[in-house]
């Protein structure tokens, strides 16, 4: 996997976080704007009317995006070290959204938000340490299980098992916790807000994108400049010379599982909050959308996995907010085939060689 | 431009059958045909006596047989795509659903026409092929991985389409009232009371589809399809044009799913989006995988057990095991009394568990063909220490060659 | 006597990397080439490119007097063709604008026949479609097979044979391109596809006995001993009737009997069946022996070309394999 571009645009970091900081603010503006624009027709609203509308739904955008991003670097990650599409990652996710809300419901029952602010950080912080590491263990334990046996084996093959692991992951969540929809007590206040210029914005969603970013940095550092994060990088890129090298192949992909399991979870967690229920089917839906963004930005290329992940998040907010949600999963499939046919490479991706 | 003329063949002696190893298709064609007729016989007289009579009616009976051929249509269909050619489609139930849709199209209050039955089969599997084709002109130069995550996608689209587009589909009702096909000569009428016809007509299609997919395997294009699957780049490097020859597979692929879609269509009498979501794809996936992938007969077995333990066995289990008053037990600190075990619901939970238990102890399925065994154990190889030869430049992976003969300095 | 290929002025970068640099290489018809150079020369390299499995940075070949490898052009133009017809004829419904449910069915029928219908030309890719990709100067390089119908075949330097296939299936899909019945004809049985599937089986027995694998049929490609797969594989490239036979290390691996023996049937190849043929080889006593002309690579550049002696006195051949002698 790689964490930056290609490297013939070797520019120094800072500028580099520069451009990037410079660019995505360019585009949260851009994005402002055109769903200002698309407002007005479609949900019939005045201009005056539309801006605070557009401003709330960016804010959305960029949560719904974080958590897209945050599941996207589980695929990502795993592709680029063993070449397989963990179709599993999109339940280990859902998964964690049931863990944290086993948590929570059995810390507060069914109570509604608490506006205490140390006491709900305290839960917050609560869910994370109690459902990641959970989490991270359960997904190093299908490798293990599972997909290390068929290591060798061609490509099919851990292909389909992958499929079968996240039937056995939803239907047994189904077992345990009923059909429908099991809902999570939603401790973080939805009520606060922050009034700006009209616009409400929801104080959950700056901390859901806040808290996304840090964990992605973290990763981002983890696989920069640590030893550990050296061999996944290595490993991803020829795993035999990494290999030869001494690096430790089981250890090293399993870790590789425990920070996409890792990182699904904390997405999981952030779903409770956010949207107040689980249901089983959950993964499947959220994960074929994470799996596009993984792909919009270059299998295998940690940057692109979490730019992919805000593009589909924003595609997303903005097919719904302007009132058509039910083609949001048509347009994220258009914009997968497109990627695939024009640049299967992916925004960050390398080429992928010549034809056979 | 032709090669230029070298010493040319020398004209085609005779055929040598004697020296030919390969059965003849008169010989195969007519052993399918026994085979399905005593089979048929079989399934015709099985369930008029104990102990089938008992668990259920002969005539549900045969409307069970009536819709495991559904299945072992759309297995057959799959083994061609996943099986024959080595293509991973995840979204198969998406050409199902245009059969189906395609067959209310033509036979609805909805759309106030009724075609006849039978060219309708045909009807339906030349859209069902035109629909794989469009599916697969963009997608077959994407590497493996990728197809599957784009057949998965079209999978998905395909119904939330039919869902949204309610103008024209009705939405989440579906389109109902759809005529069945004409009363049969000598059979009578289609009902849902007597499926018998239903069950009859289902075994003749099946019969057909073997035959013309067992003619298809011995084929120049089943060769080609073979190649590809072991090796694309070898196969292109000996004039296969992979691109026509995996849409071909995908295309003919589809054209048993619609057939099974109108069939199915014709005999619920309702079409709606929620009969073809990915549980559907998965339900043929495993099928294909248990029976034994690229086995036709493989696959259509393992699909009409698969299907018959669905519908028949995990249903009425639980009344057989109250009826011979089978005893709850103690596991541990587990109370388990299988009685009243709600078997149905678990069934996907099963199907996981056999599909992840299958690829890892016996890919080749049941009913595996010699040669997919032999492909599928190379990986056994590799883990007792065997070497596996590196790759140079940027020429995709190199199958493993003996390493115990020295290959000579690579360029 | 006529070039049955010519390269000119063949390069092949692969990013920061020349692999190939400026290559002008032709073969004579009916002639035996090597093409000798130590490792990371790029022989191989400009092997597929000649094969058509890479795309030459620059440069062209020519296969029989016909331009068929260069630099793809305007590529991205073709994709644009298949999806304008029906892009326009959505535009023209969408401006008809009449709001009849029949009319809208009908314009969403015609578009999906319409994207359909231009797919399968951009697929099957008739003479009339090949003129009108030339006129707006559309060029896409030769493909693998495309080179196989124009008469190359080759084998390859790690075999690659369909392992779980017997060498009768082997050879049998080396003819797939000189074999005509469609899948029409394999479903219906037809009396073309019977004859035509007999026809193919017996000259793949020929095709077996001409390098030496007579009777063999039934064995499964990996059982086969090594010199034997070796043989095969050049019997799967001769199904297709080449006129070139590219030959990439046909005898690494050989001890010296079985080196001797394909020696003879790479010499044979050529008087009985006129083929010209390419060979990359490390074996200096085959390419002495057998070779009309040697080229030498080194590093990606011609170093040297000539007869076998000329080459094997050449200086800068001998550095190139040896290294500069010590002073």
């Amino acid at each position: 996997m790689t964490a930056h571009a290609s490297p013939a645009r070797q520019s120094a970091p800072l500028g580099r976080a520069v451009r990037y900081i410079g660019g995505s603010i360019a585009a949260i503006v851009i994005y402002t704007i055109i769903l200002w624009l698309a407002l007005q027709p479609t949900q019939g609203l005045t201009s005056e009317q539309a801006l605070p509308n557009a401003v709330q739904q960016t804010v959305n955008a960029l949560s719904i995006g974080a958590i897209y991003a945050l599941i996207a670097l589980g695929y990502t990650m795993v592709y680029g070290i063993i070449e397989l599409i963990n179709f599993a990652h999109g339940d280990i996710f859902m998964v964690g959204a049931f863990v944290s809300v086993i948590f929570l419901g059995g810390i507060m029952g069914q109570s509604g938000a608490v506006e205490n602010l140390p006491f709900l950080a305290l839960l917050i912080v609560g869910a994370l340490v109690f459902t990641l590491p959970i989490i991270g263990i359960i997904n190093v334990g299908i490798e293990r299980l599972v997909y290390r046996p068929l290591r060798n084996a061609p490509r099919l093959a851990p292909l389909i098992t992958a499929i079968g692991v996240s039937f056995i992951l939803q239907n047994v969540a189904l077992v345990i916790a009923g059909s429908g929809d099991r809902s999570s007590p939603q401790v973080f206040p939805l009520g606060w807000q922050i009034k700006f210029g009209g616009a409400s914005i929801s104080v959950l969603s700056i901390f859901i994108f806040t808290l996304s970013l840090t964990l992605m940095l973290a990763l981002q550092a983890f696989v920069n400049r640590t030893r550990m994060g050296r061999a996944m990088r290595a490993t991803a890129q020829d795993r035999e010379a990494a290999a030869l090298m001494g690096v430790d192949m089981n250890q090293t992909i399993a870790l590789t599982f425990l920070l996409g399991g890792m990182l699904a979870a904390a997405a999981g967690v952030v779903w409770g909050l956010r949207f107040g229920y689980v249901r089983q089917d959950l993964g499947f839906n959220s994960g074929l959308k994470a799996f596009t963004s993984a792909v919009l930005g270059g299998i295998g290329n940690i940057t692109g996995a979490v730019l992919g992940g805000f593009i589909i998040g924003f595609i997303e907010n903005f097919a719904s907010s302007i009132g058509q949600s039910r083609w949001s999963e048509f347009l994220v499939f258009m914009v997968l085939t497109f990627v695939l046919i024009f640049k299967p490479s992916g925004l960050f991706g390398q080429q992928t060689g010549d034809r056979a | 431009m032709t090669a230029t003329a070298r010493p040319a063949a020398p004209p085609p002696r005779r055929a040598q059958l004697s020296r030919l190893r390969d059965v003849t298709d008169l010989h195969r064609s007519t052993t399918i045909i026994a085979v399905m007729a005593i089979v048929t016989v079989g399934m015709y007289f099985l369930p008029l006596f104990p102990p089938l009579s008992v668990i259920q009616q002969p005539g549900i009976w045969y409307d069970s047989f009536a819709n495991a051929g559904v299945f072992v249509l759309l297995a057959m269909g799959l083994n061609v795509v996943i099986g024959m050619a080595g293509l991973l489609d995840l979204g198969y139930a998406a050409f199902f659903a245009i059969g189906a849709y395609t067959y209310a199209y033509s036979n609805s209050p909805f759309s106030g026409i009724n075609l006849p039955f039978f060219p309708m089969l045909v009807v339906g599997a030349f859209v069902a092929a035109v629909f794989g084709i469009l599916l697969g002109a963009p997608t077959l130069r994407l590497r493996g991985d990728y197809l599957a995550i784009m057949t998965l996608g079209f999978g998905e689209i395909v119904p939330i389409v039919f869902l949204n587009l309610d103008t024209y589909t009705l939405g989440t009702n579906g389109i109902g009232g759809l005529y069945r096909p004409e009363p049969l000569p000598l059979l009578g009428p289609f009902s849902a009371i007597s499926p018998f016809n239903y069950f009859i007509v289902m075994v003749g299609i099946v019969t057909i589809t073997m035959i013309l997919l067992y003619r298809l395997q011995a084929s120049r294009i089943g060769r080609a399809w073979n190649a590809i699957r072991e090796d694309e780049l070898a196969a292109a490097a000996n004039g296969i044009n992979t691109v026509t020859t995996k849409l071909l597979a995908f295309a003919l692929g589809a054209t048993t799913s619609g057939l099974a879609g109108v069939f199915n269509a014709s005999k619920l009498t309702i079409v709606s989006p929620d009969q073809f979501l990915f549980t559907v794809s998965f339900t043929v996936l495993a099928m294909v995988i248990l029976g034994g992938m690229g086995n036709i007969w493989g696959v259509a077995i393992g699909a009409f057990i698969v299907y018959m333990i669905q519908a028949v066995l995990l249903k009425n289990i639980n009344t057989v095991l109250e009826a011979i008053h089978f005893p709850a037990f103690d596991l541990g600190p587990l109370h388990i009394d299988l009685v009243n075990v709600k078997f149905v619901e678990f069934q996907f939970l099963l199907y996981g568990v056999a599909l992840v238990l299958m690829m890892l102890l016996r890919p080749e399925g049941l009913f595996p063909s010699q040669r997919r065994r032999q492909e599928l154990h190379i990986a056994e190889d590799y883990d007792e220490g065997i070497e596996e030869t590196t790759d140079v430049p940027v020429l995709p992976p190199v199958p493993p060659v003996d390493p115990s003969v020295h290959s000579g300095d690579r360029t | 006597m006529t070039d049955i290929l010519r390269a000119e002025k063949v390069t092949k970068r692969f990013g920061g990397l020349i692999a190939v640099n400026s290559i002008e290489f032709t073969i004579p018809d009916r002639s035996i080439v090597s093409l000798i150079g130590p490792n990371g020369a790029g022989k191989t390299t400009f092997f597929n490119i000649i094969a058509g499995i890479y795309d030459p940075t620059s440069g062209r070949i020519e296969f029989n007097s016909r331009p068929v490898i260069a630099r793809p052009r305007r590529a991205w133009l073709e994709p644009v063709l298949w999806v304008l017809p029906p892009i326009l004829l959505a535009l023209a419904f969408f401006l008809i604008g009449a709001n009849n449910t029949t009319v809208d069915l009908i314009g969403i029928v015609a578009m999906v026949a319409t994207l359909v219908l231009v797919l399968l030309v951009g697929i099957v890719r008739p003479p009339w479609y090949e003129r009108v990709l030339h006129r707006l100067g559309i060029f896409k390089s030769a493909r693998p097979n495309d080179m196989v119908v124009a008469g190359l075949g080759r084998t390859f330097q790690n075999i690659r044979l369909f392992q779980n296939m017997t060498a009768l299936e082997n050879v049998l899909v080396g003819m797939h391109s000189r074999l005509h019945a469609s899948w029409i004809d394999a479903i219906l049985s037809t009396p073309r596809n019977r004859h035509e599937e007999e026809a193919a089986r017996v000259r793949a027995r020929e095709l077996l006995a001409l390098v030496g694998l007579k009777g063999r049929d039934e064995l499964v490609a990996k059982n086969l001993p090594y010199g034997d797969q070796r043989r095969l594989e050049i019997a799967r490239a001769l199904g297709s009737n080449p006129v070139l036979l590219l030959l990439d290390e046909p005898t690494a691996g050989m001890n010296p009997r079985e080196t001797i023996q394909l020696t003879n049937l790479i010499g044979k190849l050529r008087t009985d069946l006129g083929l010209t043929i390419l060979l990359i080889e490390h074996d200096m006593r085959v390419v002495m022996e057998i070779s009309d002309r040697v080229t030498v690579l080194d590093h990606g550049e011609k170093i040297a070309e000539g007869t076998p002696d000329e080459v094997r006195r050449n200086p800068k051949v001998i550095e190139a394999y040896l290294g500069a002698p010590p002073v």
